[in-house]
């Protein structure tokens, strides 16, 4: 008889989701459902509100990413207002989204996935946290600390606190930067530089003992979607989106962001309140794709300052086309901490950064604003109408975990056939189904903007519905 | 520190005092509360008052300078109002889902594994809450006991062994 295996809830996401797994008569995975269960409702309360207070709302979805909603936010009022921001004001959110891909990768590297890479899938669980990275490896512990610290250290001294800061508003920033405060920042980088290098040497020594999951995390042919610079460079606060292919080859480039729904649809299932974007020309389900850090390495061919682009080179070597295995989220996830913390120094080695002229004053222009950047997790996608007294009327968010539902929906059936062998659930079986979502970094307080618990429970399921063994973690 | 600032990444200093809680939930903001009526005494002392919403990891490294902690947050589980002071020692044996929010136990235990060191002192003191739905403000019972809890702090800051029962 057949079974289904429900994990619920999932542990170190943020968020809270369960995963139920369908087995056949011979007892072998045949079908893997993510459930996130929770709904929160921001695109509809913020109905009646002016739009001008959009940014502080919709930071508000996440405490761990509010800076990327702060600035998605930002840019679609500014669309609203039909201005064109400050240059300076620009480099300073740049700045900023650079430091909240730090403190976010940081946390997602060296918090939750770094006791499965340093101790093993397999390791004792009672060891297999930042207690037990901290005690293998204290070093690489203490690296972990102070890169998160100075990610957030740059969001306090920027924006005045270091969760939540109100300090992007629509046509700007709110304050230029002080001398001191660029200083201070100058003064971390060479410890943030050679903290990340040398994890970077760690974790690439490390690839071999990872064979199995590198092959099955989520490793199929898929397109990529982030948004592109000018030049072919990965970027994170502008530029225009492009879709690549699982060969490296670009199916869709230079599209605005303002016109996503041209090219993005979503689809619902009815398991998860989660949505399913894809590639609107492809249809559902063979539209799919991924966004986020693996997704901006595919799609760009350099990251634009030195250290980086050496990394990059080596990356994009592990595979001919474009690298498919989820796996590799964390080695990009390095890969961009290092290129954020080289583009910060030069922006601020530009004497222009000091610059007061730092917003723009316009009102209402136009009802409507689409505001897009690349958030940790990947594109961040905010729409907005307004009637005419500027009051919203309608809001779209499309957030970067959601882009990722597909692909992590395949990734645990993948792994799930790989690892879960019996009826009776092991903690490695568990623990890997677990790390296949883990490399996507998922946020699912965003995806589903709903306040985040991060509790586990995998059920396993005959086809009749009847529940024949479950594990749970809180 | 202005309760609502976010916590120093380098805080010094022989005590430390660490007011967890959300204050948009109700009387889960009781350690801020308390934090508040703490800013005066602390002003002239050697003791800093860090408020978040949550233990994280890297307080490890803050935790790690002081000489005392004290963890001051709301309790579901205690009657309303009722407050509590208890010594708290490092947890050697965390749940294997710990993330980025520790409890008190595992945030001293992550300062002697990361840094060879903790506090020579740590309690936890907590005051029973009544409501912790979306809200501002104290229930009047969590309310009451604020200038209780305060008093009891700041008997450990005067090296009081009678604060601790």
């Amino acid at each position: 008889m057949g079974k289904k295996i429900v994990i619920d809830p999932v542990t170190r996401l943020e968020g809270h989701a369960k995963i139920t797994l369908q087995t056949d008569d011979r007892g072998e995975v045949q079908a893997a459902y993510f459930h996130v269960t929770q709904l929160r409702g921001f695109e509809k309360f913020c109905e009646g509100r002016p739009f001008y207070e959009m940014p502080n709302i919709m930071a508000r979805i996440c405490g761990i990413c509010p800076v990327s909603h702060l600035i998605a936010s930002a840019k679609a009022c500014d669309a609203i207002l039909a201005v064109r921001i400050p240059p300076v004001a620009a480099k300073l959110r740049r700045i900023l989204n650079l430091a909240q891909l730090i403190q976010s990768h940081a946390l997602s590297f060296f918090y939750l996935s770094s006791p499965d890479l340093l101790l093993g899938m397999d390791a004792d669980p009672a060891e297999r946290n930042i207690l037990g990275v901290a005690r293998a490896n204290p070093e690489m512990g203490r690296g972990g600390v102070r890169l998160r610290q100075f990610g957030q250290h740059i969001i306090e001294l920027l924006g005045g606190k270091r969760i939540h800061p109100g300090w992007v508003v629509p046509g700007g920033v709110n304050e230029p930067l002080a001398s001191d405060k660029r200083d201070a920042i100058l003064a971390m980088i060479p410890e943030a530089l050679a903290t990340t290098e040398k994890t970077l040497v760690w974790f690439k020594s490390s690839l071999g003992k990872f064979t199995e999951e590198i092959s099955t995390f989520a490793n199929f042919p898929s397109l990529f979607l982030g948004l592109i610079g000018p030049d072919d460079t990965a970027e994170y606060y502008d530029g225009k989106l492009r879709f690549t292919d699982a060969r490296g080859e670009i199916v869709a480039d230079g599209l605005s962001p303002a016109r996503y729904a041209d090219y993005i649809e979503e689809a619902v299932e009815p398991f998860t309140f989660m949505k399913f974007p894809y590639y609107k020309p492809m249809g559902y389900p063979e539209g799919h794709y991924r966004v986020g850090p693996l997704a901006r390495l595919n799609i760009a061919q350099r990251c634009g300052t030195p250290l980086a682009d050496q990394e990059w080179v080596e990356f994009r070597a592990l595979q001919r086309g474009a690298v498919l295995s989820s796996f590799h989220y964390h080695y990009a996830r390095l890969i961009e901490i290092l290129h954020a913390i080289e583009y910060i120094h030069v922006l601020l080695d530009d004497p222009e950064i000091l610059n007061k002229q730092v917003r723009a004053s316009a009102a209402m222009n136009t009802d409507e604003g689409v505001g897009v950047a690349e958030a940790p997790r990947g594109t961040l996608l905010h729409h907005y109408k307004v009637d005419e007294n500027g009051l919203m009327t309608w809001a779209n968010l499309i957030i970067a975990t959601g882009h990722n539902n597909s692909a992590m929906n395949r990734g645990i059936l993948q792994v799930a056939k790989r690892f879960v062998r019996s009826e009776k659930l092991t903690d490695g079986m568990l623990n890997r189904v677990e790390a296949v979502i883990r490399a996507f970094d998922p946020c699912l307080s965003c995806s589903t903007h709903a306040i985040g618990q991060m509790p586990l429970v995998i059920r396993l399921v005959a086809p009749d519905g009847a529940l024949l063994d479950e594990a749970r973690r809180d | 520190m202005k309760p609502g600032a976010t916590d120093p990444v380098n805080g010094m200093g022989g005590v430390l005092i660490l007011a967890c809680g959300n204050p948009l939930r109700g009387d889960d903001a009781v350690a801020w509360r308390i934090a508040e009526s703490l800013q005066g005494l602390v002003a002239c002392s050697d003791a800093e008052i860090v408020c978040s919403q949550q233990l994280a990891p890297e307080m490890a490294e803050s935790v790690s300078r002081a000489e005392c902690v004290i963890f001051v947050d709301a309790s579901a589980a205690a009657p309303p109002g009722c407050v509590s002071l208890v010594p708290i020692a490092a947890d050697k044996d965390c749940p294997a889902s710990l993330t980025h929010q520790l409890n008190p136990a595992a945030i001293l235990a992550l300062s002697n594994a990361l840094y060879g060191k903790s506090p020579t002192r740590a309690v936890l003191l907590t005051v029973g809450g009544e409501r912790f739905e979306l809200s501002e403000g104290l229930s009047p019972a969590v309310s009451q006991a604020v200038p209780e809890a305060v008093e009891r702090i700041e008997g450990l800051l005067a090296r009081d062994p009678a604060a601790i029962s």
